[in-house]
Parts: C-alpha cells; structure tokens; sequence
C-alpha cells in the first residue's frame, strides 16, 4: 500500500472501495463532490455493495480525511473524459457536499493539504500556478459525453457530462473553486520542487 | 384516397376538438366551432403523454394531474349541468391534493444528471 509523506489521514476504508491496479501512470488530480448531505451516510457509501463510484480521498466538512482506497491504485471517479483513462491518470479527490452546499474552509485547507503532498510525493514539475493547475482539474473540465450515457450524437466527445465541483448554484459561487486551490497549492510548494 | 374519405379522416380526428356552442356559431356562422376547453385539455395530454413516457409519474402531486386530465373531458361536461358550488368543492378538492406527498427535486428530468450521484458508475473510463 502506497502511504503518501506529509498526507494527513484520519482513517483508511480501503475494503469495499473498487481498486484496481493503475492503467496509466498518474498524471495530476482531479477535484469533485459526492453529492452527499451528511458526512457519515456519505462514508458508509462506500462500504454499500450497490456502490460504483470512489474516490481516493474523501474530506468531510470538518476537514477530516478519508481513505477510501490504497493510492497506488485506481478509484473508478471520472469516467469517459478528455484524457483517457481518467480514473488512473488522477487521483480523485472528492468534497463531502452536493451541489448547494459550498465546501468548507476546512474541506478546502485539506484538499490543499491532500494536492500538496500529492504534488510533493511526485515531485512534479512546475515552475508557476499554470503548472500546477494543468495537474489540478476538475471533473467538469474532463468529463464528456459518450454513447452511454446520450442518444445525442452531437454531444459525443463533447464536455458537459458533469457539474462538479463548480457546481451550479444560482448565485454563481463555486462549490470548489480549482483556480483557488491550484493557487492555495502553488503558494504551499511553488518552485521548491524541480 | 378520395376527397370524401378524407373529409371524413378529417372529421373523426377534428369532431372531438369541435362543440355546437349556439352563441359561436350563430354570431360566427358556422355549424361548429373549436372548443377551446378541449384544446387545453388535449394540450395538457400531450405533456402529460410526453412526461409518462420518458420520465415516468413520481409522487401524488403528478399522479392527481394525470387523473385529472384523464378525467378532464367527462368532467367539463357534467361540469355543465352542476351547480357553482358543487364545481368550486371539486376545484377546492383537485387543488389541495396538488400540495400533498413527495416531489421529484427540479430539475429538468429528461436530461441526464450532470449533477455526481451516489449512483454514478465510473469504472468505465475508455
């Protein structure tokens, strides 16, 4: 099991999660929301056998860390996107909240947290904020349409499958902004990994 | 197809939609005129048809407006020979009941969810 240096986690849940071994080298990480309205039944979510969905790291509001699979392993969270082989490429990393409920200044601090460490542990290059957030996505910026999931060929390989984390609240404020947390993660390690 | 098989295509599918209604047709001078009842009813069946059969009917609220619809024709016409007061207790009755029971969240239920579910199956990612 891959433990990652200076990633703070509260408790592993690695047992009913779907892992499976790596189809392509990691690349970056990518940012959601579970949909959730309270932390403890979006937890136990992921011990249900009806679950087809996972993350690598859950952070429930207090800020508190959740492992729900071994690092080193893919977490079925993206789905078709732009890149192939999501799922492997980045580490999904999702917000316990939904689409109303912005993340918490504690949720944001871990999720920093988790992608500095991330980023540090892979001693990715980058020598600005852009660096930073071409490695630090959110779902909304990869997720396409395919067959399966529209009859409308036109939207085919099209983005659009998916809202979070930006969300779509009314007042146009962002569940998870990623601009701000690729700059939160630049100001933790910028430039002092080459 | 001849002239007069058409007319009476026509006809069948025209004469559900058209009333006698004496004041219309005598100021208008025609035998029929549309009713415009029935237009809304049709109307409303259309939608609900359309609802049915791609979103399905959830909860109470949906299911009483489908029935009202259903109910909606013989309705206007016993409607006709009731009294006031009995046409406002079923109006009162039909209205209370579009409040009561549980609802879909909105949202546009013919679109897929672009919102993450629970339910999401990712494991697919080629």
């Amino acid at each position: 099991m891959l433990t990652i240096p200076g990633l703070a986690v509260h408790q592993r849940r690695h047992s009913r999660v779907l892992e499976h071994p790596l189809a392509s080298p990691r690349g970056g990480l990518m940012l959601h929301y579970d949909d959730s309205s309270r932390d403890d039944w979006a937890v136990e979510w992921f011990s249900d056998p009806r679950c087809t969905n996972g993350y690598t790291w859950l952070v429930l509001d207090d800020g508190r860390v959740i492992e729900l699979a071994d690092p080193a392993k893919r977490t079925p969270h993206a789905g078709p996107c732009l890149v192939p082989k999501a799922n492997s490429v980045y580490y999904g990393v999702a917000a316990a909240t939904n689409g109303r409920v912005l993340a918490t200044e504690a949720q944001l601090d871990a999720i920093v947290g988790i992608c500095t460490a991330v980023f540090r542990h892979h001693q990715w290059v980058r020598s600005s904020v852009a660096d930073v957030r071409r490695r630090l996505l959110g779902h909304d910026e990869q997720a396409i349409w395919t067959r399966a999931y529209t009859s409308e060929r036109s939207r085919w390989g099209r983005l659009g499958r998916k809202v979070d984390p930006t969300g779509t609240r009314a007042d146009g404020r962002k569940i998870i902004d990623v601009d701000d947390v690729a700059r939160r993660v630049w100001d933790a390690v910028g430039g002092s990994v080459r | 197809m001849s002239r007069s098989r058409l007319r009476v295509i026509v006809l069948a599918a025209l004469t559900p939609l058209l009333e006698k209604n004496v004041l219309k047709t005598f100021a208008l001078d025609v035998p029929v005129v549309f009713s415009m009842s029935r237009l809304i009813v049709l109307a409303f069946a259309v939608g609900m048809l359309r609802q049915l059969w791609r979103a399905g009917i959830a909860g109470w609220p949906e299911a009483t407006l489908a029935m009202a619809i259903v109910l909606a024709l013989p309705m206007l016409a016993a409607l006709e020979r009731a009294r006031p007061v009995d046409v406002l207790a079923l109006a009162k009755a039909l209205v209370n009941r579009f409040g009561a029971g549980a609802v879909r969240s909105v949202e546009n239920v013919y679109a897929s969810p672009r919102e993450p579910s629970k339910y999401d199956d990712h494991r697919d990612d080629s």
